[in-house]
């Protein structure tokens, strides 16, 4: 075995695996456990999380054993655009209504690929509003606030 | 024998009359529109029009809601196929194959596969209710807890085999989906689990923004990192219609895919998920060539969509004649039968005949009407491929968000599912498959609550899995594919399988 890692990949999904079960272990910390004929609220989750610690540890194990490709790389303009654009739309929708927090998600979202120029822009807003205020609201009866 | 035609030829009677026909044509095609919007899977469908039903007689009502369930499940196909995104969680195996195909210009082929496999198992299967399904629900009735711990542990290991990658991994994933599925009040107990507080999540998380933001989202992502913004170039549509060649290729998946659902469709709890799962596993090891799985293979989507369509329809068996909902779907019918004064239950088939009866015909008839509504759609829905992924992912971000939150009317799914987006790239990143996972959240709860059980029938005697003889043969099974993953000969042969 090398000091070197050489699989950065499997070392880093175990080292979060490991850490979800740790998260999980301490936050069942309290909750009973009981015994195998009487199981408690804590059993189940107890017994997943040590079988999740076990595979994150062999999974850290075999990133520093077996080769792998080196590269991860993250693509942070696509992930960041398409998480805040949706985060905008939840935190719109019910202050300014259906129209315009469909304007914010496809406006940041679109960031996320090459954005589209501002006449096709409009008409793929206004073609998709007017589809999901006919569908949800008047078609299926959702309680939507459409307008501001 | 003469009984059950005599019986079948009285529910045909009453569910050709004119007025169910259209209550059954009207439900198949709203439940196609409906389930055909990304997100928006048969459990959403039939909730969001079950209020529909109310105005009309009980067995219209049951007619048109069993035309719904239909269609949805139809309509959540063709979005896996189109644009990667199950509906629910029985149409996950389809988008694997299915968007592959899509992909190389063969979703016509894809949709008329899904459809006709659909159609093939959803009359066989009705056949099989008629026949088998008073004496089989006997049987079910003899699946005690440690029954279903065992047939769980079978579907969980069959999710590992088929997940492309590392074991222990994929482990990892069904491990992952339990934990979620603890998440809420724990119901013998009262016990908040993992709940942080957060009032919303003491019901549980729902299926809907995990898997959307797991497949929906972090595809795009993924999609538009590979394309480099470019996003998918839509490859051209070279043939609508299976050739010969497909068809001799998909039709001993659709049989097995029938006899699969069919069969584990019967258990409650069972249903089309695990069908689906077992059946692509199944395909792959039958198959001369199992490294096209995942790239387009036909019988990918002919089996499971198949099993699932057998499987969902295999449980309107102890539904109707136990009174057992085996998934959510069933739950809303019942909920619908007692609206209309109807209890399930045994009697219901003595009781009630053309009503049960009926039911059972219009499945038929529900089925043979989706097929011929649906195939002059494939064209429209193809074309849908056609057009920019600049265009397109913002649409699919729209469906994505408005149809998860419809699900409540709160915007805290819809955060919950940007959440799951970003978890869903960053498995991706460390090469974690979803799949897995979302076969342990949906059944988290059900393995929970038996293990429990059948832990304090046998009060704490683990021998009981291997003593009992359904449970004894579940668990030879399940141990001998966990041999099978282990075997170095069987393992060289799936990792050359998932070489790209």
């Amino acid at each position: 075995m090398t000091h070197t890692l050489r699989s950065p990949q499997d070392f880093a999904a175990g080292l979060l695996l490991g850490a979800i079960a740790l998260g999980g272990l301490w936050l069942a910390r309290g909750w009973e456990a009981g015994s195998l004929a009487m199981m408690q609220a804590g059993f189940f989750p107890r017994l997943v999380c040590y079988l999740l610690l076990a595979s994150g540890l062999a999974t850290m194990l075999r990133g520093l054993t077996a080769d792998a490709p080196a590269t991860l790389g993250w693509a942070w303009r696509p992930s960041v655009a398409i998480t805040v654009a949706v985060v905008a739309f939840a935190a719109l929708l019910d202050k300014l209504g259906l129209v315009l927090a469909i304007l914010a998600l496809i406006g940041i979202g679109g960031l996320a690929g090459r954005p589209l120029r501002p006449g096709p822009f409009t008409a793929l807003w206004a073609t998709l509003a007017s589809a999901c205020v006919a569908i949800f609201s008047w078609g299926l009866g959702l309680p939507l606030q459409i307008w501001p | 024998m003469t009984d059950i035609f005599a019986n079948l030829w009285l529910g045909l009677g009453v569910s050709v009359e004119p007025m169910n026909l259209v209550y059954c044509f009207l439900g198949a095609l709203i439940g196609t529109l409906i389930g055909v919007l990304p997100g928006l899977g048969p459990t959403a469908t039939v909730a969001l029009l079950l209020p529909i039903t109310f105005y009309l007689p009980p067995v219209g009502a049951l007619i048109m809601l069993a035309g719904i369930f239909y269609g949805a499940q139809y309509g959540g196909s063709t979005t896996a196929i189109l644009v990667k995104l199950p509906g629910e969680s029985s149409s996950v195996m389809t988008c694997l194959d299915g968007n592959a195909m899509a992909r190389q210009g063969r979703g016509g082929v894809a949709l008329a596969t899904a459809a006709l496999s659909s159609l093939f198992a959803g009359v066989v299967t009705t056949l099989v209710i008629a026949v088998a399904g008073p004496p089989l629900a006997g049987v079910a009735l003899a699946f005690g807890p440690s029954e279903y711990v065992a047939l769980m542990l079978v579907g969980l290991i069959g999710a590992v085999i088929l997940a492309h990658g590392s074991v222990v991994k994929a482990v990892a994933m069904i491990l992952i989906g339990l934990l979620l599925s603890m998440v809420g009040t724990d119901v013998n107990s009262g016990q908040m689990r993992f709940t942080f507080d957060i009032p919303q999540l003491y019901d549980g998380l729902d299926f809907v923004p995990l898997a959307m933001g797991l497949f929906g989202l972090a595809d795009i992502i993924i999609n538009l990192e590979e394309t480099e913004g470019r996003g998918i170039e839509p490859s051209p549509i070279h043939r609508l219609w299976p050739t010969w060649a497909d068809f001799k290729e998909a039709w001993p998946a659709a049989v097995r895919g029938t006899a699969l659902g069919a069969f584990l469709g019967i258990l409650p709890g069972g249903g089309a998920t695990l069908s689906a799962f077992s059946s692509y596993a199944l395909e792959k090891k039958v198959a001369r060539d199992p490294a096209a799985f995942g790239k387009g293979a036909i019988q990918g989507v002919a089996g499971p969509e198949a099993a699932n369509n057998a499987g969902a329809q295999a449980s309107f068996i102890p539904m109707l004649s136990l009174g057992i909902p085996s998934n959510a779907v069933m739950a809303l019918m019942i909920g619908a039968m007692m609206i209309h004064g109807i209890t399930p239950g045994p009697q219901i088939m003595t009781k009630q005949p053309d009503l049960f009866w009926g039911m059972i015909a219009s499945m038929l008839v529900g089925n043979v009407m989706l097929v011929v509504l649906n195939l002059p759609l494939i064209g429209i829905w193809v074309r849908l491929l056609r057009v920019p992924y600049g265009y397109l992912f913002p649409a699919i971000l729209v469906f994505c968000c408005i149809g998860t939150y419809s699900l409540r009317n709160d915007v805290f799914d819809v955060v919950m599912m940007a959440g799951f987006g970003i978890f869903g790239y960053v498995l991706k990143k460390l090469d974690c498959e979803p799949a897995p996972l979302l076969l342990g959240f949906v059944l988290g709860p059900l393995l929970e609550e038996n293990l429990s059980r059948s832990m304090l029938l046998s009060h704490g005697d683990l021998t009981v899995f291997v003593t009992r003889p359904i449970s004894a043969g579940l668990m030879a099974v399940a141990a001998g594919l966990l041999a099978l993953i282990l075997l170095p000969a069987f393992r060289r042969q799936r990792e050359v399988a998932f070489k790209e």
